[in-house]
């Protein structure tokens, strides 16, 4: 196996073992949605026709902004990046199987809400599998590339858990996931139209793949990608 | 004898503060060779322009031969396993898996243990056996024995001293003075970013043997005065202390002339100064 793919793998496995990962991948999407869902379908029936995009937007959100991050930021924030380069491990490596890693863990935990909800919930899903799931990755790239930029510019933990929830709350308040984003103010509805989660919420429900919808996502992706390279560019040149 | 690391005029600074002044030395091919100073002295600095992990604003630095670095300020990821990390280090260098590194390190016991549960030792250790991963020509060691202990201390000596057996090149830096000198073939004491000495660790000692306290007690107390043969140090409530490397002169010249001012000798020591307060002398004061 080459040592990307050992990377990778190995990435996936320390994510397994950091407990603050897994909860925020894993155990908070899942058990909020199980909780959540209970209530969403009894008071709201309507809601039905929504809750699979709504908790894969809360999960995917959470693990991406709260939780990938955090493996990113003890890797560049600290010696471990100063170990690599003396090991010979180019400086992107890090930054790439983590959020490979990650990706993998946030389309399973996606995986599971997609199957979980029509059983324990009497959901409707989505016209279109292959369609909800090339949303679902595209959702989980944006977010990644957004926690990926959380992960490098912040180095304390307690900073970074601050300023992600500054990503966080708004993506769940104003992106229609809780209640619908019409009924906001248009200052705030306006405001919503900033993070990823509304238009990957909006994308979703419509279930349409096109360029128009996804147009606001490439830009977050392009825009992250630049602030990551120059901000590894930077992090090498200090050594 | 052929030069594995050649430094020359090498300066470094960080912002107006200049670390390194311009530093100069050669390491032969299997030679032990020691960059030795108290905390700030620049020997990791110096270290790290070495190995690359540093820019520097001007100099030469020439290395002939491949390269591992263990260095001080370098952690891996809290849950990775000791074999885990081993194997990917291999997988990037193009390196064969070879666990006799781990083995002849002691680190097999501990393969399965994770970062975080390692002690100190362990962890040395295995930073120790990562950069020996492609058993490369020379190895940099930031201050190895840091903070462990005396078990510990000993176990990495021996490895120091079997790879050296081996032929390979070792520049270690380090603040004991014991260790170095147990070690090392030859040595260089910064100071302020300066070398201050060079040379091997016979020649320190002799250096720093040269040099003898002479404290002596007096009826009337002792006032500062210098002598051609021994130089007046400081005085206590009761001794005054002289430091020469000439002790018959300059018991005769201090003798003669407590004779004449008529102020009785009660009594004399003699003391040499240990390695470590040489090393001292000369890490602090440069002299």
């Amino acid at each position: 196996m080459g040592a990307f793919l050992y990377g990778i793998l190995l990435q996936w496995k320390l994510d397994i073992r950091n407990k603050g990962v897994l909860l925020t991948y894993y155990v908070v999407p899942l058990v909020f949605f199980g909780f959540m869902g209970k209530i969403f379908t009894s008071i709201m029936p309507e809601t039905k026709s929504t809750l699979i995009y709504s908790m894969t937007i809360f999960g995917v959100t959470m693990g991406a902004i709260l939780g990938a991050p955090i493996p990113i930021s003890e890797t560049y924030g600290s010696k471990v990046k100063k170990a690599y380069q003396i090991g010979g491990i180019p400086m992107h490596i890090p930054l790439i199987t983590n959020l490979i890693s990650a990706f993998v863990h946030l389309i399973i935990m996606s995986t599971i809400i997609y199957f979980a909800a029509p059983l324990v919930f009497n959901t409707s899903q989505p016209i279109n599998t292959a369609v909800h799931f090339a949303i679902v990755a595209n959702f989980i790239i944006t977010s990644l590339s957004v926690g990926a930029v959380l992960g490098l510019v912040i180095k304390s933990a307690s900073k970074l858990a601050m300023a992600a929830q500054f990503i966080f709350l708004p993506s769940l308040m104003l992106s229609g996931i809780m209640f619908p984003a019409e009924m906001l103010p248009k200052s705030l509805a306006a405001a919503g139209k900033l993070f990823p989660a509304t238009w990957g919420f909006e994308m979703m429900k419509t279930n349409i793949l096109d360029f128009k919808g996804l147009l606001p996502l490439l830009i977050t992706i392009a825009l992250c990608a630049i602030a990551c390279t120059l901000i590894i560019k930077s992090k090498r040149q200090i050594y | 004898m052929s030069t594995a690391i050649k430094v020359e005029n090498l300066i470094k600074s960080y912002g107006q503060n200049t670390a390194i002044k311009g530093i100069s030395f050669n390491v032969n091919k299997g030679e032990v060779f020691a960059l030795l100073g108290i905390n700030g002295a620049g020997k990791t600095t110096t270290l790290e322009c070495i190995e690359g992990l540093l820019k520097y604003q001007s100099g030469k630095i020439s290395i002939d031969g491949s390269f591992g670095v263990q260095i001080q300020s370098s952690s891996l990821p809290e849950n990775i396993k000791a074999i885990e990390a081993f194997t990917y280090f291999c997988k990037w260098n193009k390196a064969n898996i070879d666990l006799s590194i781990f083995e002849s390190l002691g680190l097999s016991e501990i393969k399965n243990k994770q970062y975080c549960q390692m002690s100190t030792g362990q962890k040395r250790r295995l930073h120790l056996a990562l950069a020996l991963i492609g058993s490369p020509d020379i190895i940099f060691l930031d201050e190895p024995t840091a903070g462990l202990d005396v078990e510990g201390r000993a176990a990495l000596h021996g490895q120091i001293r079997k790879l050296k057996s081996m032929g390979k090149t070792i520049l270690l830096s380090s603040h004991d003075m014991a260790e170095v000198e147990s070690l090392c073939d030859r040595i260089a004491i910064l100071k302020d970013g300066r070398i201050v000495f060079i040379g091997t660790s016979r020649e320190l000692t002799a250096e720093m043997h040269s040099k003898i306290s002479l404290q002596i007690k007096t009826s009337k107390p002792l006032e500062k005065t210098d002598f051609i043969h021994s130089t007046f140090t400081g005085t206590d409530s009761e001794y005054t202390t002289f430091i020469t490397s000439n002790i018959g002169d300059s018991l005769i010249e201090l003798l003669n002339f407590l004779k004449n001012s008529s102020n009785p000798v009660v009594d004399i020591r003699i003391v040499h100064q240990s390695l470590e307060e040489s090393f001292l002398g000369i890490a602090k004061e440069g002299k």
